[in-house]
């Protein structure tokens, strides 16, 4: 060792500034390097020395591997004899305190006295001096050296660790390890925001979770166990098929559980697992079928539509999401072969296969046909919508559209069609104008629900103009969401009222508050104040409604939301999102406020009587 | 409310005035009780505070107005075997202990009962509407344990 110590002969190269400046102040980067070193082996032989002292008892002969040269290797066995003795000496005293030690005695009586006192002290005094990781250790198999860490294994007679090749065999003769069950919910935190979490999802429920929900539940995860589902109620089996598609489990399978022959309905809430098989399949084993849904139903091809149109199935709701490789011929064909007895057809997602060439087929073809959606369409224009006016039967009509429609094509589709209507849904329409709230006001006495959103030239003289007088019974469905003036270059001011603001709203609530359940005026933002006050003033009630969108309205305060909580008994949920000057709002029990604006959270469940 | 306090008025309630352990009483005593007894299609009878088993609209239904059932307590269920009604009974309890509180441990459904208790669930109507058409009901409850204990054999 003392000829490695000794500085070397300095023949160097060019060296850094650093180098130079150290060695200015007599410091050798070399001399430390070399001193830490030495006293890194001079540890791993103490360890070693140890080691083998305990193992063998009398040993003085360490076996050290993996050492540099000869050289050293006799400096290090020289040195470790000398210190052997010392060594052993000093782990007798420790054994010794251990025996006496409170511990010794617990763990003593728990074993029985198969093993004698020294070896007892012995397997303590070795778990104490474990190497800690980042040490260089033996391994207790292979006897090879390797880096201590924290994740090496112990040895299965327990004494010594492995290095990582011998823990990872044994590990494989072990089987794989346990892993530790996943816990839902972490802590506190994780119990909050999954308790948050379902009170945007709707589902949050104070106290204990239905016994339905909790079979359910437990059912969809153990899914791969059920060979069938019995004779279960067919609003369970809905539920169940509910819960299976929201964990994505719905597949080739899982399928063939929710088809029964006897079936009516058939649900199929997320089908992006199922081939076209799949889907022949459904009409395959259910021939009574009446009801078809099917969500993310992109393998709906024509080769399934051929082979439905085979079958003696004649479907009286119809409801396909996402089938966007289905041709507009098919449809058409399907139409023309099977619309007779169909009374709802609702259609997603469908790029530019469903066309105005459809809805022109439906008013001939379908003749009970009650229901009708088709939303995030590319291919309908105006053309389409004219033929919708021919549907004479048609009660309920929703379009979400991508092609600009002008208004006076719906002013004449309501003189045509408005007068039985109960459901009018029109989302995303901005061009739309005060002739068709005044065509809704002249023609529909039926109507429940009404959805007009993101329009940017109705004006509040409209809305106004809609509700006074109206002779259509009170609403139970209103959505406005989004009619507001929009105007970059003066976003405060609003001169000529655009939007849904104080006015219409009041006419509105006057109209229809007694019977509406759901009402979202969102981002309605030049409602006053003075309106909201008035509307949900001390003598006003509001029984029927249940939930209430105000988010983005500026003008509403803690006051206001306090009067809403007062003038709707039947309240379940209240949206204020972006309202800032709503602070510190004391909620009623069983109320939801979502969207404060706090560091608390966004929601609050009402805790006040 | 401490538990210890709890266990100790259950079970002297279950020994004292519960109609398992009276058996056939007077009407008029046992629709005082705060107990009714379920009895299953294998003859096992289980206690059940009144109050929990109130959760179920169909047991509300037959312990209202002039039912046999209303007058003696006793409610006999054909269609639901004693393994099953035992879990029922648990959920009552269980269900009516954490009524009120946010956190509520799931309980735990075991995987081969899990299609007859969805069955059997629907039969009492244990659906989403329990928690819309829920009552404050005073904070007295009986713990789960006790349920076992009040199990009596078939005669």
């Amino acid at each position: 060792m003392s000829r490695q110590n000794q500085p070397a002969r300095r023949i160097q190269g060019p060296q850094s500034a650093l180098t130079d400046f150290l060695a200015s102040h007599n410091i050798s980067a070399n001399q430390i390097r070399l001193d830490a070193d030495a006293r890194r082996r001079a540890a791993q032989q103490g360890q070693d020395g140890q080691q083998n002292g305990a193992d063998a008892g009398t040993s003085t002969a360490p076996i050290t591997l993996d050492l540099p040269s000869p050289e050293t290797a006799r400096l290090d066995e020289t040195e470790a004899r000398t210190r052997g003795g010392k060594r052993r000496k000093a782990e007798q005293t420790a054994i010794d305190k251990i025996k006496a030690s409170k511990k010794f005695q617990r763990r003593k009586r728990q074993v029985d006295d198969s093993e004698d006192d020294d070896d007892l002290a012995r397997a303590i005094f070795q778990e104490r001096s474990a190497p800690l990781p980042g040490q260089m250790e033996n391994c207790a198999i292979c006897g090879k050296r390797f880096t201590v860490t924290p994740y090496s294994r112990a040895a299965p007679d327990g004494g010594g660790l492995l290095c990582t090749p011998c823990g990872k065999e044994l590990q494989q003769e072990g089987g794989p390890p346990k892993k530790k069950p996943k816990r839902a919910t972490g802590g506190a935190v994780g119990r909050r925001r999954q308790q948050q979490s379902d009170i945007l999802d709707g589902t949050y429920h104070r106290g204990a979770k239905p016994l339905m929900t909790l079979c359910i539940e437990k059912l969809t995860k153990h899914i791969d166990l059920a060979d069938e589902l019995g004779d279960l109620p067919p609003m369970i089996i809905d539920k169940i098929a509910r819960n299976l598609s929201k964990h994505r489990l719905l597949d080739s399978r899982t399928l063939g559980l929710f088809l029964t022959p006897t079936a009516e309905d058939v649900h199929v809430y997320d089908g992006a697992k199922l081939s076209s098989e799949d889907l022949i399949r459904i009409f395959q084993t259910v021939p009574a079928l009446k009801n078809l849904k099917i969500r993310n139903g992109i393998q709906f091809k024509d080769e399934v539509m051929d082979y439905l149109l085979s079958r003696d199935i004649e479907l009286e709701s119809f409801y396909l999401h996402g089938a966007n490789l289905l041709s507009e011929e098919k449809w058409i064909q399907y139409l023309q072969e099977k619309g007779r007895s169909l009374q709802s057809l609702r259609v997603y997602f469908t790029d530019k296969h469903f066309g105005d060439g459809v809805l022109a087929t439906l008013s001939t073809a379908c003749p009970s046909l009650k229901r009708l959606k088709v939303t995030h369409n590319q291919a309908v224009s105006a053309e389409g919508i004219k033929n919708i006016g021919q549907i004479k039967t048609l009660r309920h009509l929703s379009l979400d559209l991508h092609k600009k429609v002008h208004p006076d094509i719906y002013v004449s589709l309501l003189s045509e069609i408005g007068y039985d209507l109960q459901t009018f849904s029109l989302t995303r329409v901005p061009d739309i104008d005060n002739t068709v709230l005044d065509a809704l006001h002249n023609n529909c006495k039926s109507l429940q629900k009404l959805r007009i959103t993101d329009s940017e030239v109705m004006t509040d003289e409209g809305f106004a103009r809609l509700f006074n007088g109206w002779e259509n019974k009170p609403l139970r469905f209103i959505d406005f969401q989004k009619c507001r003036q929009l105007d970059a270059g003066q976003p405060r001011e609003n001169p000529d009222n655009t939007g849904l603001c104080s006015n219409g709203f009041k006419a509105m609530m006057a109209h229809s508050g007694r019977y509406l359940v759901d009402v979202n005026v969102h981002a309605c933002r030049h409602i006053s104040a003075a309106a909201f006050e008035e509307v949900f003033a001390a003598d006003k009630v509001y029984p029927d409604l249940k939930n209430l969108e105000i988010s983005f309205c500026e003008e509403v305060t803690d006051f206001i939301v306090g009067s809403i909580f007062r003038s709707c008994p039947n309240l379940h949920e209240l949206n204020v999102f972006g309202c800032m000057k709503v602070k510190d709002v004391r909620v009623p029990m069983g109320k939801i406020l979502v969207g404060v604006p706090n560091a608390l959270g966004m929601v609050i469940e009402g805790d006040d009587d | 409310m401490p538990v210890n306090n709890r266990v100790g008025a259950g079970r002297i309630d279950v020994n004292g005035d519960s109609p398992t352990a009276n058996g056939d009483d007077s009407a008029s005593c046992n629709y005082q009780s705060k107990y009714i007894t379920l009895i299953s299609s294998d003859g096992f009878e289980f206690a059940c505070l009144r109050e929990a088993a109130l959760v179920s609209p169909t047991i509300k239904g037959m312990l209202r107005s002039q039912f046999s059932e209303a007058k003696t307590g006793r409610c006999t269920f054909p269609e639901i075997s004693g393994v099953i009604m035992e879990r029922i009974v648990e959920y009552f309890h269980y269900y009516h202990t954490y009524r009120d509180r946010d956190d509520v441990p799931d309980l735990d459904v075991p995987v081969e009962l899990c299609l007859e208790l969805l069955v059997a669930a629907d039969f009492f109507g244990l659906d989403n509407k329990i928690n819309e058409g829920q009552q404050q009901q005073p904070a007295s409850s009986v713990p789960r344990r006790q349920v076992a204990a009040a199990v009596t054999r078939p005669h």
